[in-house]
Formats: C-alpha cells, structure tokens, sequence
C-alpha cells in the first residue's frame, strides 16, 4: 500500500511540472489559436539560464529561477514580435516557423553547452519523511512553486482587468478588439506568459533531473498529450490531465515499460480528436 | 517548336547525361538523394494541396521501406516486385488513417498525423522480432529486374540506381501534373480555400482529400522503398518526426503547391549542407533560420521568388519599350 502512496506522490510532483508546461502551451493556442512546437525550447532555456545564474553568478536558487523566467519571458516577446506576429493569419504557416523556432534554439544552446547533462544545484537537500512516505525536499520545493505559479495564474486570468481581456480575446477577437481590447498586445503577453510557465518548469525540474539542450523535444510531446487529450485551449482540463499523466507515467515506469506509455499517449490523442475533438474537459468549439 | 518544348528537352538531356558530369562517387550519392527527396516534396505537395499539413510523411516512407525490405529479406521475394508493394501498403494505410482523420482539418489534422507518425516510429523501435528494434535492418538486397530467358539488369551500382530513381521522380511529376491542371486539383484548391464552400457546390470534400492523402502517401512509401535497397540499411531514426519536418521544410521553402516548387526546395535542402561544409556546427541553426526567412519575405517559396524577380525584370523592360526603346518583334 506504502509503495502505491509513494509513487502516486512521485507522479503527482512530475504532473505538478507537466501542468505548468501545458498551461503556457494551452494558453497560447486558446488566445492565440496557434501551435508552438518552440515550446519545449523554452523549458530547455528556462532550465539553461537558472543553471547560469545559480552556478556562474552564483545566486540563490529562487533569484536564479525568476531571473530565468524574466529572461525566457522578454525572449519570448521579441520572438513573438518578430517571428510569429506576421505569419498570425495562417495558423500552419506558423506551426511550420514555430518548428524551425525549435531547430534553431536546440541548436544555438548545444552549440553553446554541448550535448553534456547538467545538473543544477538543488535549492533543499535532504528528504522530509511523514507517515513512512518519502519526499525530497527538492521535489517539495518544485511542487510548492508550481502551486504558487498555478495560483498567481489563476488570479491573473480570472480576477484581473487584463486576464479578463485576455478571455475576452480567447472568445472572440473581434468582439474583444471592438470592445477596446488591443489584441495585438494580448496576443503578446499571452505569448510571454506562455513561456514564461514553461521556463518555470525547465528551472524546477533541472535540480531533479538535468538540463540538456535536447529536453524540450520529450517535453513538449508530453505538454501536447496533456492539452489535447484534456482539451486544447481549457485550463482545468490542462491542471487535470497533467496531473494525471504524471500519476500515470509514475505508475507504468515502475511496473510497466515506459514506451508503450508513450504509445498509449499517442494513441488516446488520436482516439480522442476523432471521437471529441473539443478534448475531454474542451468546450465544444468546431473550429475551421 | 515552342520555347517551352526545347527547355522541357534540354532539362532532359541534361538529367539524362548529368552522371557523366559526377566527379566521384559522393556526387552520384548526391544526385540519388535529391531525386528521392523530390519524389516525397512532390507527394507531400499533393496532400498539402487539399490545405492538409501532413506531419507523418516521413512515418509513410518508413512503412513502405520496411514493408519492401522486410519483404525481400524473409520472403525472399523479388525486389522489384517488393518496391510497388511497400508503397501499395503505405497508400493503404493512408487510406485507413485517412478515412479515419480526414474530417478534421488545420492544426488538429496536423497533430493528429503527428501522433501517429510518432506511434508508427514507437512500434519500429519496440518491436523488434520483427522490425530489428533501435537497429533497424541490415544487408536490405539491391533491386535486380530480371526476365526469365533473355536478360537480367542488376541496380547494384550507383549509376544504374540514378536512372531508376530519374524514372520514378519523372512518374511522380507526370502524376502530379495531370492531377494538378485536371478537375481533381482545382477541386482540391477549392477544398484548400474554403471547405464548406466548396461542398456547398457539390465538390465531395471527403473523396478528393482522401484520394490526395492515399495517392501522397503511396509515392512517400515507394521513395521509402527506393531509400531502403539503396541504402541497404534502415533505422527508425531515418523516418522519424524531423524526417517529416525535413520534408515540410523542402515543400514550404520551394513553394507550396507550384509543380517546380517541391523539386527545388527538395535539390535546396539536399546540397545545402555541402555548401555549409565549412560552417558545419552552424549547418542546422543556418537551416533553421532560412525557413525563417523564407516564410517571413518569401511566402511563396524560392519557386514565386523567381518568378517575382522574373516579372520584374519584365516589367523592368517593358516599360523600356513603352518609352520608345526597341521595339522586339
């Protein structure tokens, strides 16, 4: 019985990142209506830049993670300017550049630090034991952040002027923009937002496992599970199936294989986008 | 004869006598790979004319590969009747995906197609009785075309292989073409624009999409077959999601939808690392950013970017003549 607790804890602090992934991702695609598959990219640098900060600079471990997500964030607002901003009209001509996005950032960061691991210092050694159940501190400290960064989110979206806006621009954009809503501005910081939560995720998980530059390509099929399995564009389902997909994959790497997981995931999506496109928590939307 | 009909024969004879114009052996490699390369533009092109981004070109050419292979190696079956038949199971697959996914459209079609492209390298890793797992196949046969009594023609060496791969490259084009300029692709143009409109006038969306994904995907399985007997070696890496990406990449910086678009992106991409060879760490970031730059400047591709420089030097001149200049008869 100790031994299912466990592992469901262990997925549940893994699910807790995953959920951060796949919100950033969900968000951009629900205001934006487009598909970045760069995003795994700004994991990769959420996790590079904490490791700079924290090792080169040597700062604390919080400074660094903020420092790396303001820095992954103001990146992504000039990627977003430059890059995506004039190809917004046609969606697949965007997930196309988004791909070549990802080519480059994976490239341009081995190129810089090689193909080796690094791991980056843990903010809190140690295990808390409670009830015969373990948790390392490090894997509580991810999982407190996340819950912080979750709630901040939270309040952003659904008590505040600008979260307001930014549903308002989810639903409609014409409607939002007649209303006074600047969508162009929305679309922007949503963008940022976005990969923000997603260099969040890179920073809390490198102290647990490593950075590497090629982290952000599992990483993002994962993040594309969660969100069409759980409907793209929906926030509750994102938090849920995250959540769940990290129980699961806890479960089945212990006592199955972990690639027919994989297979399994893949499967479900396209079971799925057959039967409900709109996802299992998705709003139905047909959209064109 | 009309201008257009003496460039059609000097492109042909010049891929005709191009082999003798090979320095070594690396350059013939070269010349093979683009013209399997242009056969999965040209079919990628096909889907993509329906306004449908297919991410699992790549997963269909590994299907046909390993179809072809497998089947020349435990069945013992003749390579040349193995190649038709690994693109026969790739196009039925698609058909089956097709019948499946086709209805949904844009980003969903292009995750859905992206998840089973991912589930068909999943299954050539996994198993590995039968697909040889991370190790993929070895010692995969050359075709030799045989006929019983008077003649056998063996496709060991790289030249003869050339010519093969210019036969199949030359089918895919005519193939193309007449689906293109028929009712068939101004159909599927229509279905591109707008769905519904366009089966508010009585095109069936579904048929003409489905043809273009079965027929696509059967050229990417016979170019997958093509692949493999040259080779001689297949890995699932060869066909997985950056295959695909590589082949959207080809389509989308040629030009999508043109005839000569596809081909050239396809020729692009393949000598593109030759000319980087100094600047090999830089080679993908450069790749990358060529996209970039493509879609930003170039939404037509290199093919509508010729064209453009093209008409404007036309332009250029003709106004030369509205002024009084020569007067060309």
């Amino acid at each position: 019985m100790n031994i299912l607790l466990q592992v469901g804890i262990n997925g549940l602090t893994i699910g807790l990142l995953y959920v951060l992934m796949a919100l950033g991702l969900t968000l951009i695609f629900g205001v934006m209506d487009i598909i970045n598959f760069a995003h795994g990219e700004f994991y990769m640098l959420g996790a590079f830049f904490t490791y700079i900060a924290t090792v080169k600079f040597q700062m604390s471990f919080f400074t660094s993670l903020a420092i790396a997500i303001a820095v992954v964030a103001i990146l992504a607002i000039l990627i977003e300017r430059i890059v995506f901003r004039p190809l917004l009209h046609s969606p697949l001509n965007v997930l196309i550049v988004s791909l070549a996005v990802s080519i480059f950032l994976q490239h341009l960061s081995q190129l810089s630090f090689g193909p080796d691991n690094y791991k980056i210092p843990s903010p809190a050694l140690g295990v808390f034991v409670l009830g015969g159940l373990y948790f390392p501190k490090e894997r509580l400290v991810a999982a407190g952040v996340s819950i912080l960064l979750l709630f901040g989110l939270y309040l952003l979206i659904f008590h505040t002027k600008f979260g307001r806006a930014m549903r308002a621009v989810a639903q409609d954009p014409e409607s939002a923009a007649l209303q006074g809503v600047k969508i162009s501005r929305i679309y922007m910081y949503s963008f940022s937002i976005g990969c923000g939560l997603a260099a969040a995720a890179g920073g809390l998980i490198g102290p647990i496992f490593s950075a590497n530059a090629f982290m952000g390509t599992l990483a993002v099929v994962k993040a594309f599970v969660v969100i069409i399995l759980a409907g793209l564009g929906s926030i509750r389902g994102a938090i849920i199936g995250g959540l769940a997909l990290g129980v699961v994959e806890s479960f089945s790497s212990t006592f199955l294989g972990t690639q027919y997981c994989d297979m399994i995931g893949f499967a479900l999506i396209i079971l799925v986008l057959i039967v409900k496109p709109s996802g299992l928590f998705g709003t139905a939307i047909e959209k064109a | 004869m009309k201008k257009e009909n003496w460039l059609i024969i000097f492109t042909l004879v010049l891929l005709l006598t191009l082999p003798a114009f090979a320095r070594d052996a690396f350059q013939l490699h070269l010349l093979i790979v683009s013209g399997i390369y242009v056969v999965l533009a040209i079919s990628l092109n096909l889907i993509f004319l329906t306004g449908q981004l297919s991410i699992a070109h790549g997963a269909m050419m590994g299907i046909g590969a390993y179809t072809s292979a497998l089947m020349s190696l435990k069945l013992n079956w003749p390579v040349f009747i193995c190649m038709p038949t690994g693109a026969l199971v790739s196009g039925l697959v698609g058909f089956i995906i097709g019948l499946l996914v086709l209805r949904i459209t844009g980003i969903y079609f292009a995750i859905v197609t992206f998840a089973f492209g991912e589930i068909v390298v999943l299954a050539f890793l996994t198993w590995e009785s039968l697909f040889g797992g991370p190790n993929g196949i070895l010692n995969i046969p050359s075709p030799t075309f045989k006929f019983p009594g008077l003649f056998e023609v063996s496709f060991s060496s790289k030249l003869a292989y050339y010519y093969l791969i210019l036969l199949t490259v030359f089918i895919a084009i005519f193939i193309f073409r007449r689906f293109n300029l028929s009712y068939l692709g101004r159909a599927c143009r229509a279905i591109a624009k707008s769905e519904r409109l366009a089966k508010s006038i009585g095109i069936n969306a579904m048929y003409y999409k489905l043809l273009a994904f079965s027929v696509g995907n059967l050229f990417a399985g016979l170019a997958g077959a093509l692949y493999a007997h040259y080779l001689h070696y297949i890995g699932p890496g060869y066909f997985s999601f950056h295959e695909s990406v590589h082949i959207i990449v080809a389509v989308v910086i040629g030009g999508v939808g043109t005839l000569l678009g596809p081909i050239l992106g396809a020729i692009f991409l393949t000598y593109l690392p030759e000319f980087l060879r100094a600047a090999r760490d830089y080679e993908m970031m450069i790749y990358a950013f060529i996209l970039i730059l493509v879609l930003k400047f170039m939404p037509e591709g290199l093919y509508g970017g010729l064209n453009s420089v093209k008409n404007t030097v036309r332009l250029f001149f003709s106004r030369g003549e509205e002024q009084g200049g020569p007067v060309r008869s």
